[in-house]
Parts: C-alpha cells; sequence; structure tokens
C-alpha cells in the first residue's frame, strides 16, 4: 500500500473540514458511514488505500488524525452517523478541554506539552502503511488551536519526517475590519511563518472568497458553515482524485506538487472549483464543455482566494496551472481549450520561466450522479496570493504598533521576555511577499542567487 | 517422291533424302542439289524440315515431362496440354498424308500451305520452352512467361498459346479454390505463391509487408538481435504435401507470385487462408468449434458457391481477374466479419488491448510510479541481464501489482514478463558521447568509479516486455507489434524514470533553499518532462487510443481491425518522434542530460554547498543547446505542417512564449 497520505485535522475548523471531506471520500468510493464497503462497489478499479486502511474485518479507517484541544466539533462528529468511522484511538482531545481561547500562544504552547501523546498517534499512524508519502493538514490559521497546535506540529513534523510531503489545507480568515477574533492577524501572521518554513505546499482557502462564492454561486444569502466546509471539501477531494482515480499521470502527491512550486518558498496554492453546486439549489450552469470549465477556472470570482489583479505597480501572474479535469473528456478537447485561452491571453504567465496549464485528466466516482459532463479543479500558483498577505500584514502592523491584545501572548513562554517571535513572523511573512513579487519580474532567477549572498554574509 | 519425303521430315525433323543432324543448330545439312528436285523445291523441303524437327523437340519435351513426375502441376498441365496442339498436329499430318495419297499431282507448296498455323506456331512455342528450360521456372513463375507469350498480334499463335496458359490457370484456380474453401495448400512441388511459414517466431496473419514495417520500427529500437533479422528472411516452402499446420502460418512467396496478380489480391487470399487456419485450429478449446456452428454464415453452401465460380472461370480462355477479385473479396468479407466477432465478442480483443494499454502504455500510473520507486537503484546499476537480476524485477513488479490491488484489473499479469536486452555489442560511440561527457566532469569530483556512467547501457534504458500471445490473439499481435509496443514503453518508462527522479530531487532539496539554480534547473527540466509525458500518454496515446477502441467496436472488418491496430502504433510512433530520427536523438540527449543532472545533485547531497555552480551552469547550457535544437527541428517540421499533432507539444511547451521569446531556450543558467 505505497504512498499513504495521513489526515491531520486541527481545531474547529479543521476538524469541521475533515469531517466534510472524509463524508466525500466515503461517498465517492462507496463506502458505507460505518466504513462498510458498499455491495455496490465492490469492483472498483479506483484506490482506497491511499486514505483509508482496512482493519482486520475489512472496514476502511480513514488514514485520519483528529485533535482538538476542545470536545465540542469532535463530540459531534462522534454522534454522527460516521461515528464509527475513524479509529477512536486517533481521535485526541486535550484532557482539560480548555481549547486555546483563541490564542496562537496558547495552542503552541498545548501542541508543545502534548507533543508526545499527539506523536504517539502519528507515529503509529505512520508506521501503519508502507511507503507513507506525506501529510495533509486542515485548519484554519486564524483561531489558536488549528493555528498555534498546527504550527507546533508542522515544526515537528518538518523535523521528525523531513523527506515526506506536508501539504496544508489552511483557511484564511475575513479581512474585513470586523473580526470575530481580534487577534486574527497575530494569529494568521504567526502561523504563515510555519506554513512558509515547515509546509511543502499549502492551498489557500479564503474565508471572504468562501462566502462570496456561495452567496454568488449557489446563490445563499447567508452561507452556512455547513456549506462553506462543502467548499472546502470538494476542493479537497478534486485535488485528490488523480491519486484515489489513477490514469496515466500524476498519481503521486509528489508529482502534483512538484509541477506547481518551481520554488520551495513559492508554495502557497490557490484553487477554484467549476461547476459547483450544492444539495438543494439548481446549478446555473447548464452546459459544460472542457473549454467552458477552462474558462471558468481562471476567473477570479471562482477562485477561492480573493487576490488583487495589480497592487503596487506589480502585475500579478500566474507561476503554474494544474488543471484537474474530471469527467469524460476527449484529450482534443483539451488541446482545443488551450489554444483558445492562449489566443485570447486570459492567463497571464511568470516572465522568467517556461510555464503552462498542465492538465490532469481524471476520472469521476462512478457512484456520485453529477449534473455535469465535465467538471474542474483549478490549483494554481499566482503571485496575486502576496495582496492577501499583504492585507493580513496591514491589519497585523496596525495592532503591534500599539501592543494591542498582547497580554494573553505575554503569559506564555514564548512571549515572556519579548515580543521578538512577532516581528520574526512579520519578517518571514514580508520576506515571502517580496518573493512573490519579485516572481512577477524578468530577474527573478537571480532572486534567489542575491538572497542566497544575503545569508551567507549573515 | 518428294511428297513422301516431306511428310516423314514432318514427322521427324529427318528423312533419308534430308538428313538433319540432331546437334547441328543450322540443319543445312543436307544434300546440296538433288538432281530431280528443284532447287526452289528444296528450300521448301527445308522449311517442312525445319517444322518436322520443331515438332521433334516439343515432342521430346513433353514425352520428358511426362516421364519426369517431379517438374510439377504446371508444367506437367502445360505439357498436356502441348501434347493436345501436337496431336491436332499429326492428325493434321495424317490427313496431309491421306491426300496425298489420293492425288499424286499435290505439289510441295500444298503442304506449306496446309501448315502456315504451325510454321509460326512451332518456333514461338520451341522458343517458350527453351525459355522455360533455360530460367528452370517452376509454378506459378511460369505463368508469366507463358501470358507474356500470348501478348503477340498473331491471333492463332496467342489463342493456342493462351490455352496453354489457360490449362496452367486451371491448376492456379484449384490451388486457389482449395485455399479459399478450406484453407488448405495443396502444392506438392511447392509451386504455389503462398507457402508455409515454418518460423517459430512467426507473424501475425496478414503480415505480408513485413520488410516495410519493420524499417519503420527499427529507427526506434536500439538493439536487433541478429538471429531476428535472420528468422524474418523467407524461407523457400518444404515440399509438403496437403498441409494442415498447427501453430504455424502462411506467408506469401514473393518470387513465385505472377505479375498479373495483384498484390492485394495475393494478400486477400492469404488473409483467407490463415484465417480458415484459425478457424479450423481451435484444438485448445472446444467451445470455438461450437462458435463456427453458431455462426450465421453456412460455410458449406459458401464454399460450394465459390468452388462453383471459381470453376466457372477455368472455363474461359482469359481468366477474368475481375471475377477472381470479386469472387475472393467477397470471401474476405465474409470471413473477416466472422474473424471480427471470433476476436472481438469471443477472444475479448478490447480486454486484450486494455491489458496491453496496462502494461505497454503504462495507463496504471500507480504502479509504474511505485515500480519506478522501489526499482530505480537496482536497474540503474545494472549494466547486464542476468537471470536473477530480471527474476528480482519481476518480482518486485509483482509485488507491485499486489500491493495495489490491481491483480483483478491487470489480470494477465502472468503473460507479461520484463527482460533487459542489453545490446551485445557497444552502443555506437555517437550516441552516448553527450552523456559520457556530462558525467565523467563530475567524476572528477567523485572519483567513484573509473569508467563513466553511461545512462543508456543502464538498466532503465534497456527494459523492454516480454509478452506471450496466446494462440488466437497471435493473428493479432505480431511480433513486429510487439517489438514496437517496446519502442514505445523504452521511452514511456524512461521518461517516467527521470520524472521520478526530478521529483525526488524536489523532494531532497525542499528544506534547502541554499542554491536556487539547481532550483531552477530542476523546474525547466521537469517541465519538459512533464509536458513531454503529458503530449505522449494523453495527446497522442489516450486520443489514437480511444479513436481505435471506437474503430473497432464499429467495424466488420478484421483486417481492417489489425489495419487500423498497426496504424495505431505507427502513429504513435511518428508523433513521439521516433521515427524522426534528429529529434528522436536530441529527446534522448534531454533525457540523459536530465538523468546526469540528478545523479550529480544527489551524489552531492550533503555537500551542495560546496558544488561548483560552473557544474551547474554547464548542465543548464547543454539542457539549453539541446532544447533548443529540439525547438529548432520540431519547428521546422510544423512549418512543412508534416505532423499535425505537433502543435499540441509546442503549444504546451511554449504556453507562455518564453520558449520563442528566448530564442528556444529555457532561461539563462
Amino acid at each position: 500500500m505505497p504512498s499513504e497520505i495521513i489526515t491531520l485535522q486541527l481545531g474547529q475548523c479543521g476538524n469541521q473540514i475533515g469531517m466534510e471531506f472524509w463524508r466525500q471520500l466515503c461517498a465517492e468510493h462507496g463506502i458505507s458511514p460505518e466504513g462498510k464497503l458498499e455491495p455496490f462497489a465492490t469492483e472498483g478499479s479506483d484506490r482506497k488505500d491511499v486514505f483509508f486502511y482496512q482493519a482486520d474485518d475489512q472496514h476502511y479507517i480513514p488514514r485520519a488524525v483528529l485533535l482538538d484541544l476542545e470536545p465540542r466539533v469532535i463530540d459531534g462528529i462522534m454522534k454522527s452517523p460516521y461515528r464509527h468511522l475513524y479509529n477512536p484511538e486517533n481521535v485526541y482531545i486535550s484532557k482539560d478541554g480548555g481549547g486555546a481561547g483563541n490564542n496562537w500562544a496558547q495552542g503552541f504552547y498545548q501542541g508543545e506539552k502534548l507533543y508526545e501523546e499527539i506523536f504517539d498517534i502519528i507515529d503509529r499512524e505512520a508506521d501503519n502503511g508502507d511507503s507513507l508519502e506525506g501529510f495533509v493538514l486542515c485548519h484554519s490559521i486564524a483561531g489558536g488551536t488549528g493555528s498555534g497546535m498546527g504550527s507546533n506540529i508542522l515544526e515537528k513534523l518538518n523535523d521528525r519526517f523531513p523527506k515526506k510531503l506536508i501539504q496544508t489545507y489552511s483557511v484564511f480568515p475575513m479581512t474585513n475590519e470586523v473580526a470575530d477574533v481580534v487577534v486574527q492577524p497575530y494569529n494568521s501572521v504567526l502561523t504563515l511563518k510555519r506554513l512558509t518554513e515547515n509546509a511543502d505546499c499549502t492551498v489557500v482557502l479564503d474565508n471572504t472568497a468562501l462566502n462570496r462564492i456561495a452567496t454568488e454561486r449557489l446563490k445563499k444569502a447567508t452561507p452556512t458553515l455547513a456549506e462553506l466546509n462543502q467548499l472546502v471539501s470538494t476542493i479537497m477531494s478534486g485535488s485528490t482524485s488523480t491519486l484515489r482515480y489513477p490514469g496515466y499521470m500524476n498519481n503521486d502527491l509528489i508529482s502534483l506538487i512538484s509541477s506547481l512550486i518551481p520554488t520551495p518558498r513559492l508554495h502557497f496554492l490557490i484553487s477554484a472549483y467549476t461547476p459547483l453546486t450544492s444539495d438543494n439549489t439548481e446549478s446555473e450552469v447548464r452546459k459544460t464543455t472542457v473549454l467552458d470549465v477552462m474558462r471558468r477556472l481562471l476567473q477570479p470570482k471562482n477562485v477561492m482566494v480573493t487576490t488583487a489583479a495589480r497592487d503596487r505597480n506589480v502585475t500579478h501572474c500566474y507561476v503554474s496551472i494544474l488543471n484537474i479535469i474530471q469527467g469524460d473528456v476527449d484529450p482534443s478537447e483539451v488541446h482545443k481549450s488551450l489554444m483558445r485561452i492562449r489566443e485570447r491571453k486570459l492567463a497571464d504567465f511568470i516572465p522568467w520561466g517556461p510555464a503552462s496549464i498542465q492538465v490532469a485528466l481524471s476520472k469521476k466516482s462512478p457512484y456520485i450522479t453529477t449534473q455535469h459532463r465535465v467538471s474542474g479543479l483549478m490549483l494554481a500558483n499566482h503571485t496575486g496570493i502576496s495582496s492577501l498577505f499583504d492585507r493580513i500584514c496591514e491589519h497585523f502592523d496596525k495592532l503591534i504598533k500599539r501592543e494591542a491584545f498582547v497580554e494573553n501572548f505575554r503569559r506564555l513562554p514564548m512571549f515572556k521576555d519579548n515580543l521578538d517571535e512577532f516581528n520574526d513572523s512579520r519578517e518571514v511573512v514580508q520576506q515571502l511577499m517580496d518573493e512573490y513579487r519579485a516572481a512577477t519580474t524578468k530577474d527573478y532567477i537571480n532572486f534567489g542567487s542575491a538572497q542566497m549572498g544575503q545569508t551567507e554574509q549573515t | 517422291m518428294a511428297l513422301h519425303e516431306a511428310l516423314i521430315a514432318l514427322q521427324t525433323g529427318c528423312s533419308g533424302l534430308l538428313t538433319l543432324k540432331q546437334d547441328d543448330p543450322h540443319f543445312k545439312k543436307r544434300f546440296p542439289t538433288i538432281p530431280y528436285i528443284h532447287q526452289g523445291e528444296l528450300e521448301i523441303l527445308d522449311r517442312l524440315t525445319q517444322i518436322g524437327r520443331h515438332y521433334r523437340t516439343l515432342d521430346e519435351y513433353v514425352q520428358n515431362i511426362l516421364k519426369n513426375k517431379t517438374s510439377g502441376l504446371y508444367i506437367l498441365s502445360f505439357a498436356f496440354e502441348l501434347r493436345s496442339i501436337l496431336q491436332s498436329y499429326l492428325h493434321c499430318l495424317s490427313q496431309l498424308e491421306h491426300e496425298c495419297l489420293q492425288n499424286t499431282s499435290l505439289t510441295l507448296s500444298h503442304l506449306t500451305v496446309a501448315l502456315t498455323d504451325y510454321t509460326l506456331l512451332f518456333p514461338a512455342l520451341v522458343s517458350l520452352i527453351n525459355t522455360l528450360q533455360s530460367t528452370g521456372y517452376r509454378g506459378c513463375q511460369i505463368l508469366d512467361i507463358i501470358r507474356r507469350s500470348t501478348l503477340d498480334g498473331n491471333t492463332i499463335l496467342s489463342s493456342t498459346i493462351k490455352k496453354l496458359l489457360c490449362a496452367c490457370h486451371r491448376i492456379l484456380i484449384k490451388q486457389i479454390t482449395s485455399i479459399l474453401t478450406q484453407g488448405q495448400i495443396y502444392d506438392e512441388y511447392g509451386e504455389f505463391f503462398i507457402g508455409l511459414n515454418n518460423n517459430i517466431n512467426v507473424e501475425a496473419m496478414g503480415m505480408t509487408t513485413p520488410s516495410i514495417s519493420r524499417m519503420t520500427s527499427t529507427v526506434a529500437s536500439r538493439s536487433h538481435s541478429p538471429d531476428r533479422e535472420r528468422q524474418s528472411v523467407l524461407q523457400t516452402p518444404q515440399p509438403n504435401s496437403l498441409i494442415t499446420p498447427g501453430y504455424s502460418q502462411y506467408q506469401l512467396i514473393p518470387e513465385m507470385l505472377p505479375s498479373y496478380i495483384p498484390l492485394q489480391l495475393a494478400d486477400k487470399i492469404l488473409f483467407i487462408g490463415e484465417s480458415w487456419l484459425l478457424l479450423k485450429n481451435n484444438d485448445d478449446d472446444d467451445n470455438d468449434r461450437k462458435f463456427l456452428l453458431l455462426n450465421p454464415i453456412d460455410y458449406d453452401e459458401q464454399n460450394h458457391l465459390v468452388q462453383q465460380q471459381l470453376y466457372a472461370l477455368t472455363l474461359s480462355d482469359d481468366l477474368n481477374m475481375f471475377e477472381l477479385e470479386r469472387i475472393i473479396e467477397h470471401a474476405r468479407i465474409d470471413l473477416s466479419l466472422t474473424l471480427r466477432n471470433l476476436f472481438v465478442d469471443r477472444f475479448h480483443l478490447i480486454d486484450e488491448l486494455e491489458q496491453i494499454r496496462g502494461f505497454y502504455l503504462i495507463e496504471r500510473g500507480e504502479l509504474y510510479t511505485l515500480f519506478v520507486n522501489r526499482t530505480n537503484q537496482l536497474l540503474l546499476n545494472t549494466k547486464k541481464s542476468t537471470n536473477a537480476i530480471e527474476n528480482d524485477i519481476n518480482e518486485v513488479f509483482k509485488q507491485c501489482l499486489n500491493d495495489l490491488h490491481l491483480e483483478t484489473i491487470l489480470t494477465n499479469a502472468d503473460k507479461f514478463k520484463f527482460k533487459l536486452n542489453f545490446p551485445h555489442s557497444d552502443t555506437t560511440a555517437q550516441e552516448i558521447s553527450g552523456a559520457r561527457r556530462l558525467l565523467s566532469r563530475t567524476q572528477g569530483l567523485t572519483d567513484n568509479s573509473n569508467t563513466p556512467f553511461d545512462f543508456w547501457s543502464c538498466g532503465w534504458a534497456n527494459l523492454s516486455i516480454q509478452y506471450r500471445v496466446k494462440y488466437p490473439m497471435k493473428a493479432f499481435f505480431s511480433e513486429n507489434c510487439k517489438q514496437r509496443y517496446n519502442d514505445i514503453f523504452h521511452l514511456l518508462i524512461i521518461l517516467r524514470y527521470v520524472q521520478n527522479e526530478l521529483n525526488s530531487l524536489w523532494l531532497a532539496f525542499k528544506n534547502k533553499n541554499k542554491n536556487s539554480l539547481i532550483w531552477h534547473l530542476r523546474n525547466s527540466m521537469s517541465f519538459f518532462i512533464d509536458n513531454f509525458q503529458y503530449y505522449i500518454q494523453i495527446d497522442v496515446l489516450e486520443y489514437k487510443y480511444q479513436q481505435l477502441i471506437r474503430s473497432i467496436l464499429s467495424s466488420t472488418d478484421f483486417q481492417q481491425i489489425k489495419h487500423l491496430h498497426e496504424l495505431f502504433l505507427a502513429d504513435i510512433q511518428t508523433h513521439s518522434f521516433m521515427l524522426l530520427s534528429t529529434a528522436y536523438q536530441s529527446i534522448k540527449n534531454i533525457l540523459s542530460i536530465c538523468v546526469s543532472f540528478c545523479l550529480t545533485i544527489k551524489q552531492q547531497e550533503n555537500t551542495i554547498n560546496n558544488l561548483d555552480e560552473n557544474i551547474l551552469r554547464q548542465f543548464g547550457k547543454e539542457f539549453n543547446d539541446e532544447i533548443r535544437l529540439l525547438f529548432g527541428i520540431l519547428g521546422m517540421v510544423q512549418k512543412h505542417n508534416a505532423l499535425p499533432h505537433l502543435g499540441v507539444f509546442l503549444t504546451r511547451l511554449d504556453f507562455n512564449r518564453f520558449l520563442t521569446n528566448n530564442n528556444g531556450s529555457f532561461g539563462e543558467f
């Protein structure tokens, strides 16, 4: 059972997304909520073993680790029909159950404290497979557990499994003025540092954009949390579909990631999915062709990150694009679509190297009936992502200037003596944004070497 | 008196008066003057003697043939017909004799006039048999010679020779009937233009142009073992009577084919013969015999009809080629439909193709990803083929299949085996010099081994699949097909290996953001490999494969299906530039540069900071040079519109017009 992927679900958001993700995977593979293979699904040519393993009684068990510092969400899962799906040993709720109080530092500290117990689970799960390919971590970067404990786990994972891939699905908070968590910018920047330094690939899911898409695309006045989570799980299951329904290519995580990420720091990906449907609304998209799908994927309104096309005299561009097209597709359609996109100049690419829209064709799950012939997912590396970081930093700068709400942080060991970690993280994020901006120019190729010179001097 | 002499001379070629020496070609030996015969009459006598002489030659020839049983049916039939001509001549003579006896006042001129036809005919016949004897032609070969003689303005001459030809055609039609209705060759003396192929290494049926298709394959194939070449040399048929072969097959014998029978027609006959073999040879499976019974076409009736039609052909003087073609085409269509149904419905041709796609064309990518991961070092270090290594590889592959639970999908795994075919002699130095140059440079740093590493002599570049085809499928997958599949596999597996190496480099360096040149170079290489792989696997392979399956399902003609399959392979080879030797060489160079790059970097992984940047730049330069060359070649090819699919590849490579804007290079390294 090679190239297994272990999913780590952290905190409230992470567990909610994860829950949706497993619900989706079970449906796609014909696995019942109890983990039994449905009688109609016994003949499949899909690969279940990447994300599941089989118990002694042939039940499918997700390679998932559920972690939280407070019991509410996980308790909810444990009351759902899916309660028997997970391996109970992999469900970990901190014993004091107090949560992290939306405090990154608290989450990080708890993660440090619970290190052994958590990594007992992760190690056991890693040894369970023949050749683990990597970890997928779902969390939000705004709260306390997902961001703080997530950061801690990222550092540890990278240390412990240096040759394994670490991919994250990170939900970024709404960036309007009224945030439900006041220290959100702190939490975000502190987490961003870890995502930059310790993750290999981060799929950015911007809550602002998710809300917008849910409102516009699905015609929901006020989208529910479940609907937003469903959007995320659609992205997650879509981006893993070539692993689960193998075809000629892109059958391992590394091949997906390596074609998208040219240099290790530019690893924040945006995503889009079309056509979107929800259970109770009729989709407004009637006919799908490959060209339609590929064109829609490039439209900013479908992208699950709100980015500015231009900022500070920088014209942002795509570093790389991977389109995963699902459904009944004639390969020649793909080519025609590519030609059309190229003619119409629908996508701007980097000026410093070759780049194109990579396409991966993937099968659809035979057990889910969809209204559409073709659906598509885009994972893209776009320099415009820096504008999202920019907005976060803007809020961060406002707060840190007057050292607002830092008392809760000072209470924990990391910030007891000073607030250096804040500045440090801010610096890392600034470098990241600089690198993204540099990637829009022709001499990005020398950016790395210039930096290298700097680091050697220091 | 002169008349009497003349009549004797006409039969024997000599008389008491006119002595002709057998061995004198000019037979001028006669009494120069005979007092009571006029000089003019003497001349006439000479001429008559000449006819007699010709008669004797012909008669001797016929007697010889009839006595000698080994000259073959065609010549025998020819001789019989000749004998009847000679008999009519004798009959004519006896009539003349009768006339002479009744009317003594007849002159020699009367004889000459009465025998005018023969004075024309006999020399022609003599020269014909002379040609036949001197060339030593047999069987169908003589048809051409006889036919050439029918093309004469003289109607008597041409109609007589046509009769001779017709006699031979009767044999031909009989042989054709035999193969058409029973698939048997009735050919005791090896005279027919279809013979038995006794090679162990049988080609698929209908493979009548092996030389051409092999040519297309050799461009890309690396190692052609000399014995394979030897095997494909056409063998002269063994004189066996009534052959009902087992696993062997028929083949066309080009030198026996008369020029006026079109090659296509001969192909069709061959195909029909082989189809019968196939249909009758179901000794390993009784069900198939039932299948024949189930078949809607009543073959006995069909055969009867064919027999009648063919027999009708022999009745006319001229062989009606159009009619013959029509009959044969009709028979072919019927059989071809049966075979199509047999292969598609009973032998599950589509499933077989699926299996082949899975193994040769790497349709199950995850299988090969795993396989490459697991055997990567083993095959890299393999320099020569041993049973142990091959066993290991096959074991690993089986394990991969097992681990991925693919046994139920790729059910034919036991028929596919990996083979390592290292060329016996050293590969052309030219081909490997690039890789050697690159690696020898790094050798200076590492001093690991004395001999420079050469990718094209390692296991990865020499891995092939041996596919054991079961009997009926042999008719579809010829050795030539398998070779082509292997040529394609060769490219695909190397691509996958290189991709895997580049990806593992990504993994190895993900936490070491030290030298961004490595990253950019890796990225460019990966970009090329990924796009090339996508192009071959999806744009070409998958597209063509879907086409093939669609047309197989809609076709009713087995031969057409076979043809489409051949076309499918040829298309893939063309579109993956295998037949464009300069481009292909360039691609191979790019691949080996990528491999050298990966291996060099990997070797230095821990001391990467000390790695001489010049080495990287050198890799970059060589890579760029090759890319520029390839881009240039392909651009030129595209200008001439030679490959419609090429645009797809170039669009991918040059999607953001980086190559165009940078003069065909992937950046400054």
